[in-house]
């Protein structure tokens, strides 16, 4: 091994990144998160070719309406002959994707609003968190269900409803953090060397807050993802025939007595993605030595 | 002190008016005509359609209408139902108290149960006690609670037969069969409440254990039970106040959803089927009292603080 080689080496161990990595890898729990989330997102990318059946066709013709688990359909079957199986694994796909899409719209509407009200400080920053607080005062899925009803129940149009409830949290955590950072010497070094407000912020704030904001994103995905189902078991989320964990759950309420596999498997679905990510946002906070509440 | 309670109440008057518009606003943009509802059958008819929202004054600006409502509003008059044209307020009065039951219920008693457990937890850190608390509390934040609902059915009513699935007598007709009722719904929302409250009353605790003024007070001699009690657990409890306040939304949210599951008569079946149904009035009234309750919890919380933490009411007179 070369000087440079050993040297480009001993610079990646020392590298915070390489710590932070080494530590989360370290937790057993954090692991675990990562795994089910893993496995999760894969099912989700490959559905098509998991899944043994077509999540949404119909089948009358082979008598398996109401299957129970086992032989040709590992999950059974529903009210109309459709593989749960092949249901819950096209579901992944959704609230997978309502995890991220939403947390993200939360994170860039928040962190900008934050940084902003945090920073720029004044009249600003007093709309800025007024705003802020007036979301924060309706019962989050109550507010996400007048949203998403006013825009309409589409996948996208909930990822919307979901991340505007979401962004006070982080406009909050971020214009906190601000308020501690602003005064630090080396912002004060930057104002006085003539840096402009962009490039204060950009450069010298937040990467100080960063990891912060990726573990409020993590378990807020956790949040997310309960939130989309809680919409779609109303029937105010992801209409029929499309599967979500959600809505196989309301459909399933009707066949209790008769089929508790079209509840048992759904649910157990959400709770592993949820579990998971807390799993792995908290793995996330203590490997990044970060104290923050989370709610 | 009084001054500062006073201050925070006083505060909650400008939320509550902005939550107030945004609350107009939104439900007043959603799409499809009110009239239109109430006309039923009878949509066709356009000279019909045309008077009832005359007399709905929906032709109004929405600033009119919306001072119009604001001031209904403040004189206790909540509008009326589009579809059975009851007054709100009776639909407020007959199904606010099932909810509030239920949350009240469901915190109440995990409140009682984990803040106990958190301590316990902290006090006995890695030992078999507080691993099989962890390990719970990990699973209790992570169950959603309309599927530990549907699970409590599927137990305790589908196959033991021991609890009804659905039904609900008020608690002063019927204490014991309210109660039976109450329990699943409640337990249901509960349990991922009860867990984060003993996760934080755990993790408070330890951190305040570990201060140098608990150390002080063990070497000055002081029993292990006043030091807990007098000197950790008032200190430890201020973020556990934070979290349960936080949680007031939530709980209100899940609410919403548990009574759909076990068919009680609350404010969540009225909120959705008001919702789908554009009965602006009632989901207006609906939410608008939910959110009340959150920012009161919230206020509540600040007042508890100056009370809990007398450096609060210090720093600020």
């Amino acid at each position: 091994m070369t000087t440079a080689e050993q040297k480009g080496r001993s610079l990646w161990k020392e590298s915070s990144f390489y710590t932070t990595l080494r530590r989360l890898l370290k937790g057993k729990l954090a692991m675990v998160g990562l795994m089910i989330v893993l496995v999760i997102a894969l099912c989700a990318i490959f559905a098509e070719q998991i899944s043994p059946y077509d999540p949404i066709k119909i089948d009358y013709m082979n008598f398996s309406l109401f299957g129970a688990p086992g032989g040709t359909h590992l999950m059974g079957t529903d009210q109309l002959g459709r593989d749960t199986f092949s249901r819950v694994i096209h579901g992944a796909r959704i609230s997978l994707s309502v995890g991220f899409v939403a947390v993200s719209i939360a994170l860039v509407l928040g962190t900008m609003l934050g940084l902003i009200a945090g920073y720029k400080g004044g009249m600003l920053e007093t709309i800025i968190m007024g705003a802020m607080d007036t979301i924060w005062a309706f019962p989050t899925l109550i507010l996400a269900l007048a949203i998403t009803t006013l825009l309409g129940p589409s996948l996208f149009n909930i990822m919307l409803a979901i991340g505007i409830v979401y962004t006070p949290g982080f406009a909050r955590l971020v214009r906190s953090m601000v308020l501690t950072v602003r005064n630090q010497e080396y912002v004060e070094s930057a104002k006085v060397l003539g840096l402009s407000n962009r490039k204060i912020i950009l450069r010298h704030i937040l990467p100080n807050i960063t990891a912060t904001i990726i573990v409020q994103a993590s378990l807020n995905a956790a949040q997310a993802i309960l939130a989309e189902a809680s919409l779609s078991f109303l029937g105010l989320g992801i209409q029929p025939p499309e599967a979500s964990w959600g809505s196989m759950l309301k459909e399933s309420m009707q066949y209790l007595d008769i089929a508790p596999w079209m509840s048992i498997f759904p649910g157990a679905a959400i709770f592993l993605l949820v579990l998971g990510l807390n799993f792995l946002g908290d793995g996330l906070r203590d490997a990044l030595d970060i104290k923050i509440r989370i709610d | 002190m009084w001054a500062q309670t006073i201050r925070k109440l006083l505060s909650m008057i400008p939320i509550l008016l902005l939550v107030s518009i945004v609350l107009f606003t939104i439900i007043n943009l959603l799409p499809g005509d009110p009239a239109l509802a109430v006309a039923g059958e009878a949509f066709r008819d356009e000279a019909l359609v045309a008077q009832i929202r005359e007399d709905l004054g929906l032709n109004k600006p929405l600033v009119v209408r919306y001072f119009n409502w604001l001031g209904g509003v403040l004189q206790g008059d909540l509008g009326r139902s589009l579809k059975s044209r009851q007054p709100v307020v009776e639909i407020v009065r007959e199904r606010l108290p099932v909810t509030l039951e239920l949350t009240f219920l469901s915190m109440f008693f995990s409140t009682l149960i984990a803040v106990p457990l958190g301590i316990y937890a902290a006090l006995h850190r890695n030992k078999a006690a507080d691993v099989i608390n962890s390990i719970v509390s990990m699973l209790g934040v992570a169950m959603p609670n309309f599927w530990l609902a549907i699970l409590l059915i599927l137990a305790f009513s589908v196959n033991l037969k021991l609890l009804p699935s659905s039904g609900y007598v008020p608690f002063f007709t019927d204490p014991i069969g309210n109660l039976r009722f109450m329990i699943l719904p409640a337990f249901s929302i509960g349990l991922s409440f009860a867990a984060t409250i003993t996760r934080q009353t755990r993790s408070s605790m330890l951190e305040v254990l570990g201060q140098d003024y608990i150390m002080t007070a063990r070497s000055k001699g002081l029993r292990d039970r006043v030091t807990i009690w007098k000197h950790a657990l008032r200190n430890a409890l201020i973020p556990v106040v934070t979290v349960i306040s936080m949680q007031i939304g939530r709980l209100i949210g899940g609410a919403v959803v548990t009574e759909t599951v076990f068919a009680l008569p609350g404010i969540g079946r009225e909120l959705v089927d008001g919702i789908s149904q554009r009965n602006y009035d009632v989901v207006m009234a609906l939410i608008l009292i939910t959110a009340f309750f959150v920012v009161f919890a919230n206020t509540f919380v600040d007042i508890l603080y100056i009370l809990i933490d007398p450096r609060i009411s210090k720093k600020n007179d």
